[in-house]
């Protein structure tokens, strides 16, 4: 089960005259359940295009993509969004919140478009990211750093499988992004697998791997073993 | 959670939601103000036309004079629908011998006929006569004069004048009874003024010609056609600036939604990435520009009924109470109007590529 991308290429062509871009050439790449991977790169060495690729968001060029044992690449538009909506939270580093709605109530519309909307159980999220206080409150009445929690109780409140988190602390502080690691971990911890996308290298040592990306390839894995590092070059 | 998002994104957008419901109420105040009038004006110009006088005219065959019993027959024929008045003429002389049109008639049902004549004062009792301005020149309207017709003479009290700009004007009208009983002429004429569409008029005369075959019904062909042609151009011009307006007021409602779609298209582009498909958002643009319509309908049926009514003072000088019948059609096309306006917005929402505006960076 987890993730399985097998020769993937994603190339995105603009208007005619200007060459095409190749964000990701041919990556293999397998995440476990469970597993926690930490996606680095430079800008444009395809870290976005992978995430967007796993979270069915967009769709690759060439090769293939199972998220928990769904070939994704054979599902309809309408079954892919159903498949989106019951297996794959999005943290995203803007962290994306409807300015016109609550705190309780973005977390209800993940609720809303996944099956039906419960007050309680989105409460429930808010409060198991400390906001429970903050419900009523718009985004832009909230902090950074509780703008991603409130992102993270929507990301949770449908029981995803898998979470995808691009920079999921990119526009935090030090102490919101201590809060936000805790809480990734506690994710981890309930058995959930974590892609998350991040610049930071000591971020990204909290992970179980880490792969970095270069030009779309995969240039190097990392894994991370329970007190320090074991390196190894992939080629 | 669908009505929270409409309520919630109608009321952050203020300035927004304020331009489209303006312009939505536009359009139901004129579609309310057109629904008002629609009906209420036709009957309005009817009613206006038969104040201009008779709209059928019956005349004894050959000359003659018609039966005792002509305008008995005419009023049950025509019922409610219209009043007819009997005129007899005769040609008298004046006390110098000049010769002079009198006209017997029923003051009362003549009045109602001519509503449009410019009487100073109607004649009341008997031996008064109401004197057409020219006529009233050559006797003077201020003392009695006589008038002789085969011998017989006859001493009348001006009551007041008469003024058309027409033949009316040189005659001297009496009550009926006055004048039979000096001329012992009968009717020569019953004036019809009646109301109904062309198609009416024509089968009420057909009626009448059945009921009198002894005499001739003639319709005053240029009132019944200038009629028709003014109802008609009336309906023209409503529909057609109805029209302007409703075209006007749907490139507004378009453009402040198309506005509004590309300032949240991030918004929808995360509703996509939540997994709501295509149907949903698209759903949910129509359902905002359905519930501006529909909170456009209410202010804009009461502004319509408003200008309604103000048109039908001006225009008509009578009142208009607002027809609640009109409501359901404005408030169904002003949410027509409002999700049709929605469709090139919803159409621009497929091109929205959430990896593309949801990225990081």
């Amino acid at each position: 089960m987890g993730i399985e991308l097998l020769g993937v290429g994603k190339t995105y062509t603009s208007q005619a005259g200007v060459p095409p871009v190749r964000a990701l050439d041919n990556v293999t790449l397998s995440v476990n359940s469970g597993e926690w991977l930490a996606v680095m790169g430079p800008s444009g060495s395809g870290k976005s295009t992978l995430v967007n690729l796993i979270g069915c968001l967009d769709s690759p060029t060439s090769g293939g993509i199972v998220v928990e044992g769904t070939d994704v690449g054979k599902l309809v538009p309408q079954a892919l969004n159903r498949f989106r909506a019951e297996t794959i939270g999005f943290i995203f580093q803007q962290f994306h919140l409807i300015p016109y709605l609550t705190a309780l109530e973005n977390v209800m519309l993940a609720q809303y478009f996944h099956s039906m909307t419960n007050e309680g159980q989105a409460l429930e999220a808010l409060q198991r990211v400390g906001l429970a206080d903050r419900a009523g409150h718009l985004p832009a009445r909230l902090s950074g750093g509780e703008q991603q929690r409130v992102c993270i109780a929507r990301a949770l409140i449908n029981d995803p499988k898998v979470i995808l988190a691009d920079e999921p602390t990119g526009n935090l502080d030090a102490q919101n992004e201590e809060i936000v690691l805790r809480l990734l971990h506690e994710l981890h911890r309930q058995g959930r697998t974590l892609v998350m996308v991040t610049h930071d290298p000591t971020v990204a040592q909290q992970a179980d791997r880490r792969v970095d990306l270069s030009h779309g390839h995969i240039a190097a894995e990392t894994v991370y073993v329970a007190v320090g590092a074991c390196n190894s070059k992939v080629g | 959670m669908f009505l929270r998002l409409l309520i919630s994104a109608a009321a952050v957008e203020r300035a927004r939601t304020l331009t489209a419901v303006l312009a939505l109420t536009v359009v139901a105040a004129t579609v309310s103000a057109l629904l008002n009038l629609y009906v209420d004006v036709q009957a309005k110009l009817r009613r206006e036309f038969r104040g201009y006088g008779a709209n059928l005219v019956v005349l004894g065959s050959n000359g003659q004079t018609l039966p005792e019993d002509a305008l008995e027959r005419v009023d049950a024929t025509i019922g409610g629908r219209g009043v007819a008045a009997p005129f007899a003429y005769v040609v008298a002389r004046t006390s110098d011998g000049s010769p002079v049109v009198v006209a017997g008639t029923d003051m009362e049902r003549a009045r109602k006929l001519n509503s449009w004549w410019w009487v100073t004062r109607w004649p009341h009792g008997s031996l008064q006569a109401l004197l057409g301005t020219r006529a009233a020149i050559v006797l003077g309207a201020d003392r009695p004069f006589d008038l002789s017709f085969r011998g017989r003479t006859l001493r009348l009290s001006p009551a007041g004048t008469l003024q058309t700009g027409a033949a009316e004007d040189s005659r001297i009208y009496l009550s009926m009874h006055d004048f039979v009983a000096w001329t012992s002429v009968g009717l020569s004429a019953i004036e019809i003024s009646a109301s109904g569409t062309p198609e009416e008029i024509a089968s009420l005369a057909e009626s009448l010609a059945a009921k009198l075959p002894e005499a001739e019904i003639r319709p005053v062909r240029q009132l019944v056609e200038a009629e028709t042609r003014v109802l008609g151009r009336t309906r023209m011009t409503f529909l057609a600036v109805t029209g302007v307006i409703i075209l006007t007021a749907a490139l507004c409602v378009l453009s402040t939604l198309m506005a509004a779609v590309f300032d949240r298209r991030k918004d929808f582009a995360l509703m996509k990435a939540l997994g709501a498909s295509e149907g949903a958002v698209h759903a949910v643009v129509a359902a905002e520009a359905a519930l501006l319509g529909a909170v456009a309908a209410l202010p804009g049926y009461l502004l319509g009924a408003g200008i309604a009514a103000w048109i039908s003072q001006a225009s008509f000088h009578a009142g208009m109470q607002p027809r609640l019948i009109v409501l359901p059609p404005v408030l169904a096309g002003s949410v027509l109007l409002a999700v049709l306006s929605a469709v090139a917005p919803i159409l621009s929402l497929r091109r929205i590529q959430p990896a593309a505006l949801l990225k990081g960076e």
